[in-house]
C-alpha cells in the first residue's frame, strides 16, 4: 500500500514537473540571462552590472521591446567562482530558457562556461573577462558561442608596460600576483613580456593565493630588490591590502600600478597609500560621452560614483538587442552570427566592431587613471605604439 | 642582510601567528569540552569585527572601551548561539555529527545574514594608530601589529590564569576530561558550557577586531579561521599551550616558506609539513599525551 501511494505521488509530481516545463517552453517574452557575481568578493561590480542591465531592459521595454516582444532579464549568481558560475549558467539555460547570456566579468568563470554555451548553442557575451582564452581556445580556434565586449589581458599588460617605460620612465618592476586567478597570472605574464621587450626588468615576482589577506612575507622579499614600480594585477581588496602593507614595511617610494581590478572602494581602505598610483581600465565616467548615462543611473539608484561596470551592464544589453534585431530571430546559431558580424554598433562607452576571428572587439582604447586625493581620476586614453 | 631578511620574516610570521592563536585557543577550548569542531567560530569573529566597526564609527566612544564593547558583543553572540543551537542538541544527547552540521549551518546563516542586511561591501576601520611602520633598523613592522600581538598575549595570559587558578577554571579542566562526570560531581554544566562559549566568543571577537583593523571588515572574514583550526590540530587539539604554539609555528612557517622557498606553493609545503608532523605525532605537538589538557 505504502509503495502504491509512493508511486502515485511520484507520478503526480513528475506530471506536474512536465506540465511546468511545457508551459515555460514557449514564453511570450524574450528571455535574457545575466551571469553576475551578486554575492562574494566581487559583488560590488556584479550588482552594478545588473543595475545597469535592468535600466537598459526597462528602457527598451518602454520603447516597445524587440521583435514585438518584451524583454525579461534573469540574473544568475556566479558568486565569484567557476563552480557556482557553471551552476548558475546551467540554470539560466536549462530552466529559465534564456536566448543569450550576458556577463560575467571574470575570466575564470567564462572559461568554465564556454563548453556549456557551445553545447547549448546559446551565445554568451562577457563584460570584462580579459583573459584571451575566454574566446579563443589553446589551439587558436575561436570558441563559437563565446564573446566579450572588453579588451584582453595582453593588451592591458602591454599598455601598463608601455606607460611605465615611456611615460613614467621607470625600468625596474616587481609583481605580486594571485596564483589562483587566470586574470592575474595572465596579466603578469603579458606585462613581463612587454617590459622585457622595452628593455625593462622584473626584479621580483611573488605569488599569493585566493583568500589571502597578509602579503608581508612576499612584500618583505620584494622590498629587498628595490623595485621602482610594484605591479598589482589583482582585485581591489588585495590591491588595497598590499599597498597598505607595502607602505607599512617601509616601501615609501615605490609606485603602484595595476589593471582593471581596481575599484573606488579601495580608496576607503587605503586612500593614503594609493596616492599617485596608476590604473588601466576600459573607460572612464569622466568621458563626456558617458555623462548622460551617469546622470540616469544616479537618478535611478542614487549612486553618484558607481563602478564603471554599470555602464557595461547597460551597454551589453543594447549590444545584444541590436544583434537580435539584425538576426530577426532569437535562434541561437542565427543570433551568434549576428553578434559575430556586429559592425560599428554605437554604444554609450564605445563603438563596437566585433572581430569574427577572435570574438574580441576591435581597436578599443584603454583609459589610464591616477589616484589623486579621494578620487581615481581619468588621466588619458592610451593606445600602445608598436 | 640575510639576518635582516630572516628577522623580518620572523616578525611577519609571529604577527600572523598571534592572531591565529586567539582564534585557535577559543576553538580548542570548545573542542575540549564538547568534542566537536565548531565551524561557527568564524561567525563570532565576524560579529566582533562588525560590532567593533559600528561602535567605533557610529558612536563617539573612545577606542579601548569600544573594543571591549565589541568583544563583549561577540561573547554574547557565542553564548546565544550555544543556548539556541547547541544546548537542545546537547540535552538530547545527539551524536557529535549533529553539532558539526549545526555549526556549519550557523556559519552559512551568519555570512548570508550579513550580506543581506549590512551588505557585501568592505568596511574600513578609521585609522586609530598611524599606518606608518616602526623601523627598528633590521626589521620594520606596523604599530597595529605590535599592539595586536601584545593584546593577544595579555588575553592569553589572563585566560591561562583563569583556567588554572579559579574555581570555574578548575571546573572547566574537569569537564575537559569528562563533561558528564563533572556534572555528576555537582558542576553546573549549562553554566560551565556558557562560560566556555563566552570566553571563546570574546577571544574570537578580539581577533575579529584586529583582523578588521588590519584587513578591513567583510562577510567572509571568518574564513580565516580555517588556518587557525589547522593550527589548533597541529598544536594538539584540546591543549591551550598547544594551540598557541601551533598557531605561532604555522604563522612563521607560512612566512618563511612564502619568502624563501616558493610563494606559489606555500600552502602545499605548509600542509605537507603538517601532515608529516601528524603522522609522527598523531596527537599534535602537545595534544593528548600531555597530562594537563586545558
Amino acid at each position: 500500500m505504502k509503495r502504491l501511494v509512493a508511486i502515485l505521488l511520484l507520478s503526480v509530481m513528475l506530471s506536474l514537473g512536465v506540465a511546468s516545463c511545457t508551459t515555460s517552453k514557449a514564453p511570450d517574452t524574450i528571455r535574457i540571462g545575466y551571469l553576475a557575481n551578486i554575492t562574494g568578493d566581487g559583488a560590488v561590480w556584479g550588482q552594478a552590472e545588473v543595475n545597469g542591465a535592468k535600466m537598459a531592459v526597462e528602457e527598451i521595454n518602454k520603447a516597445g521591446g524587440v521583435l514585438g516582444k518584451q524583454i525579461e532579464l534573469f540574473v544568475g549568481d556566479a558568486r565569484g567562482n567557476a563552480t557556482d558560475g557553471v551552476n548558475a549558467i546551467k540554470k539560466l539555460i536549462e530552466q529559465d530558457k534564456v536566448v543569450a547570456v550576458l556577463g560575467s566579468n571574470y575570466s575564470g568563470i567564462n572559461l568554465a562556461c564556454a563548453p556549456i554555451v557551445e553545447a547549448a548553442k546559446i551565445p554568451q557575451i562577457g563584460s570584462f573577462p580579459t583573459n584571451p582564452k575566454v574566446t579563443v581556445d589553446e589551439k587558436g580556434n575561436v570558441r563559437p558561442y563565446s564573446f566579450r565586449l572588453c579588451f584582453i589581458d595582453p593588451y592591458q599588460g602591454k599598455v601598463l608596460a608601455d606607460f611605465m617605460v615611456k611615460d613614467l620612465a621607470k625600468k625596474k618592476a616587481a609583481i605580486l600576483y594571485e596564483v589562483t586567478s587566470d586574470y592575474s597570472v595572465g596579466l603578469s605574464e603579458y606585462f613581463e613580456k612587454r617590459l622585457t621587450e622595452l628593455g625593462g626588468e622584473v626584479v621580483a615576482k611573488l605569488a599569493f593565493k585566493q583568500g589571502d589577506v597578509d602579503f608581508r612575507p612576499q612584500l618583505s622579499e620584494i622590498k629587498q630588490k628595490n623595485p621602482e614600480v610594484l605591479l598589482l594585477p589583482n582585485l581591489y581588496k588585495e590591491i588595497a591590502l598590499a599597498a597598505k602593507q607595502a607602505r607599512e614595511l617601509g616601501m615609501s617610494e615605490v609606485i603602484f600600478m595595476g589593471g582593471d581590478g581596481y575599484s573606488n572602494t579601495m580608496l576607503e581602505m587605503a586612500g593614503e597609500e594609493l596616492q599617485g598610483s596608476y590604473w588601466v581600465s576600459h573607460f572612464s565616467w569622466e568621458d563626456p560621452g558617458l555623462r548622460g548615462l551617469l546622470e540616469k543611473y544616479t537618478a535611478k539608484y542614487g549612486d553618484t560614483n558607481p563602478e564603471p561596470n554599470a555602464a557595461m551592464g547597460y551597454d551589453i544589453v543594447y549590444f545584444l538587442v541590436d544583434a537580435i534585431k539584425r538576426a530577426g530571430t532569437t535562434d541561437g546559431p542565427a543570433l551568434k552570427d549576428a553578434i559575430e558580424n556586429a559592425k560599428e554598433v554605437k554604444l554609450q562607452h564605445a563603438v563596437i566592431t566585433m572581430d569574427p576571428k577572435t570574438h574580441n572587439p576591435l581597436n578599443k582604447l584603454a583609459a589610464i587613471h591616477v589616484v589623486q586625493g579621494d578620487k581615481i581620476r581619468f588621466l588619458k586614453n592610451y593606445a600602445p605604439q608598436d | 642582510m640575510i639576518l635582516s631578511r630572516v628577522l623580518q620574516q620572523l616578525v611577519n610570521g609571529l604577527s600572523i601567528g598571534s592572531i591565529y592563536a586567539l582564534i585557535a585557543v577559543g576553538y580548542s577550548l570548545i573542542y575540549s569540552i564538547l568534542r566537536f569542531s565548531n565551524f561557527a567560530h568564524g561567525s563570532f569573529l565576524v560579529v566582533g569585527a562588525y560590532a567593533g566597526f559600528f561602535i567605533v564609527t557610529a558612536m563617539s566612544i573612545p577606542f579601548i572601551p569600544a573594543v571591549l564593547l565589541a568583544i563583549l558583543t561577540a561573547g554574547l553572540a557565542a553564548v546565544t548561539t550555544e543556548r539556541v543551537a547547541y544546548r537542545p542538541i546537547r540535552e538530547r544527547n545527539s551524536p557529535t555529527l549533529y553539532f558539526i552540521i549545526a555549526s556549519m549551518g550557523i556559519a552559512i546563516f551568519c555570512e548570508h545574514t550579513i550580506v543581506a542586511t549590512i551588505g557585501p561591501k568592505f568596511r574600513t576601520y578609521p585609522r586609530v594608530l598611524a599606518a606608518t611602520g616602526v623601523d627598528l633598523g633590521l626589521v620594520s613592522m606596523s604599530k597595529m601589529d605590535v599592539m595586536a600581538a601584545f593584546m593577544a598575549f595579555l588575553f592569553l595570559i589572563v585566560l591561562q590564569y583563569f583556567i588554572t587558578r579559579t574555581k570555574q577554571g578548575c571546573a572547566i579542566q574537569a569537564a575537559s576530561y569528562d563533561l558528564q562526570a563533572a556534572g555528576l560531581m555537582g558542576v553546573n554544566v549549562n553554566r560551565l558550557v556558557g562560560t566556555v562559549f563566552l570566553i571563546a566568543g570574546i577571544l574570537a571577537g578580539l581577533s575579529g577586531v584586529f583582523l578588521g583593523m588590519k584587513y578591513t571588515v567583510y562577510p567572509q572574514l571568518g574564513y580565516l579561521t580555517i588556518k587557525a583550526f589547522v593550527a589548533a590540530i597541529f598544536g594538539g587539539l584540546g591543549s591551550l599551550p598547544g594551540a598557541i604554539a601551533g598557531s605561532l609555528l604555522l604563522g612563521v612557517m607560512e612566512a618563511f616558506i612564502a619568502a624563501f622557498l616558493s610563494s606559489q606553493l606555500r600552502d602545499l609545503f605548509v600542509f605537507s609539513l603538517l601532515i608529516a608532523v601528524l603522522l609522527v605525532k598523531p596527537g599534535g605537538l602537545m595534544g593528548k599525551y600531555v597530562e594537563e589538557k586545558v
